[in-house]
């Protein structure tokens, strides 16, 4: 607290001030001295001391008592009806055609990296190391977004809390089915794959037209950035980086379903 | 792209939420009020996200906020419902979450906080209350640090002498 020493006051204030340690060491000693020699201000300040109350306690009760569900719920509506701003280009949703060597990679957990336009068996390729450029991660996860679809989930079974918990242990996260929880969205499946030699972990969910979406967090540190939104492979998606963690959402709906879901975890990773 | 007020403020807003609430009551006495005052307050901060500077006190500036609605837009037809001055004593109270005897005392402190003029029980909860330093307090309330002082000293003169 600022220590008050050289306002000028009226003597209520003043004995408030020391009453609440609000006064400076020298006006205090002032204070007291003239306390000493003027038993009428003494007795002022025994009727300021005699209205203490245990305010504290009190009011936190009364915090206690606050309908924290219905304010929570007011703001998630006034939240929902006002996105924030955030580029939405205009993205034309294609559905592609699942490849059986594709599914075979994505069981087998490969480096991304690999990933790369044209074949996966092209030797040259295989050869090349991913060059580590800074957008690089997101254009693999698009490529690889591109293999998805409603089939790709159709028989498997959700992932479970505790699949979760081990792959957020990969990049020291928290990752519990309530943080992921999405409204019109289904948690599906959780994987850890690699990009050039950081964990990236790949959450996926469904809508209930069964269109996959993707949520991935990548271990590489980057500066900090903004939520912003962006069109990958043809794709909506949406991206930010916080905390020495990136993030991307990338999905096969609408670009406002993507941003929405972008939005809200946004604010919570 | 979003700035980082405005995540800011959208992300901060559910952290004050109850503390916004309590705000409202010891102003206006009116639990009712109080709903209609931290919703129309999350619209308003939502609506001038783009104002906050990221970084800086958000609560300060959701208060502010708070307070400058009640007084020129709310307080006016509350003050005509109430027919003249605001008694908060009745709408300051607590449930029975907590044991009976806090409960009681609690209740106590809050039925005599709810007797002081508005500008004392403010001044008493934002200080008193939260823990808020005088410049502070004053800041919230748009007066000089001494009249923070004379309403904290004339509360506790009417608190005393209620015991």
């Amino acid at each position: 607290m600022n220590e008050l020493n050289d306002i000028a006051l009226g003597d209520d204030a003043l004995l408030v001030a020391l009453v609440d340690g609000a006064l400076g060491a020298k006006a205090s000693e002032a204070l007291r001295a003239r306390l000493l020699a003027d038993p009428a201000l003494q007795a002022r300040l025994d009727a300021l001391r005699a209205g203490e109350q245990p305010f504290g306690p009190a009011f936190q009760a009364l915090l206690d008592s606050a309908p924290a569900a219905r304010l929570q719920a007011g703001l998630d509506t006034l939240l929902a009806a006002r996105p924030a701003p955030l580029q939405r280009p205009a993205s034309p949703w294609r559905r592609l055609a699942l490849l059986a060597a594709a599914l075979a990679l994505l069981l087998g957990g490969v480096e991304i990296g690999r990933l790369l336009p044209g074949s996966a068996s092209t030797p040259e390729l295989a050869a090349r190391p991913p060059t580590p450029q800074k957008d690089d991660w997101r254009n693999a996860v698009a490529e690889y977004a591109a293999l998805y679809t409603a089939d790709t989930f159709a028989d498997s079974t959700p992932t479970s809390a505790a699949d979760l918990a081990r792959i957020g242990a990969k990049l020291d996260l928290t990752l519990t089915p309530e943080r992921l929880m999405l409204a019109d969205l289904r948690l599906r499946s959780a994987q850890i794959l690699a990009y050039d030699d950081a964990p990236l972990a790949e959450i996926a969910y469904v809508d209930a037209s069964g269109a996959p979406y993707l949520f991935c967090v990548f271990a590489r540190a980057e500066r900090e950035l903004d939520l912003r939104g962006e069109k990958r492979g043809g794709f909506a998606s949406a991206s930010w980086a916080h905390g020495g963690r990136a993030y991307m959402v990338i999905g096969a709906g609408r670009p406002e379903q993507v941003a929405a879901m972008a939005d809200t975890l946004k604010l919570r990773f | 792209m979003t700035s980082q007020g405005v995540d800011e403020v959208r992300a901060g807003l559910s952290a004050y939420l109850t503390r916004l609430w309590r705000y409202g009551l010891v102003l206006s006495g009116a639990r009712d009020v109080a709903d209609d005052l931290v919703q129309a307050t999350c619209v308003r901060a939502i609506e001038r996200a783009e104002q906050f500077q990221a970084g800086t006190k958000l609560d300060r500036w959701l208060f502010a906020i708070l307070r400058s609605i009640w007084l020129n837009e709310l307080r006016s037809r509350r003050v005509r419902e109430g027919g003249g001055l605001v008694d908060a004593s009745e709408a300051l109270v607590v449930d029975g979450a907590r044991e009976m005897e806090t409960n009681i005392v609690a209740g106590q402190v809050l039925k005599a906080v709810g007797r002081l003029p508005e500008s004392q029980r403010e001044a008493v909860l934002l200080v008193y209350g939260e823990g808020r330093s005088y410049n502070e307090a004053a800041e919230i309330m748009g007066v000089p640090i001494g009249t923070i002082m004379s309403r904290l000293a004339a509360a506790r003169l009417t608190l005393g002498k209620m015991k």
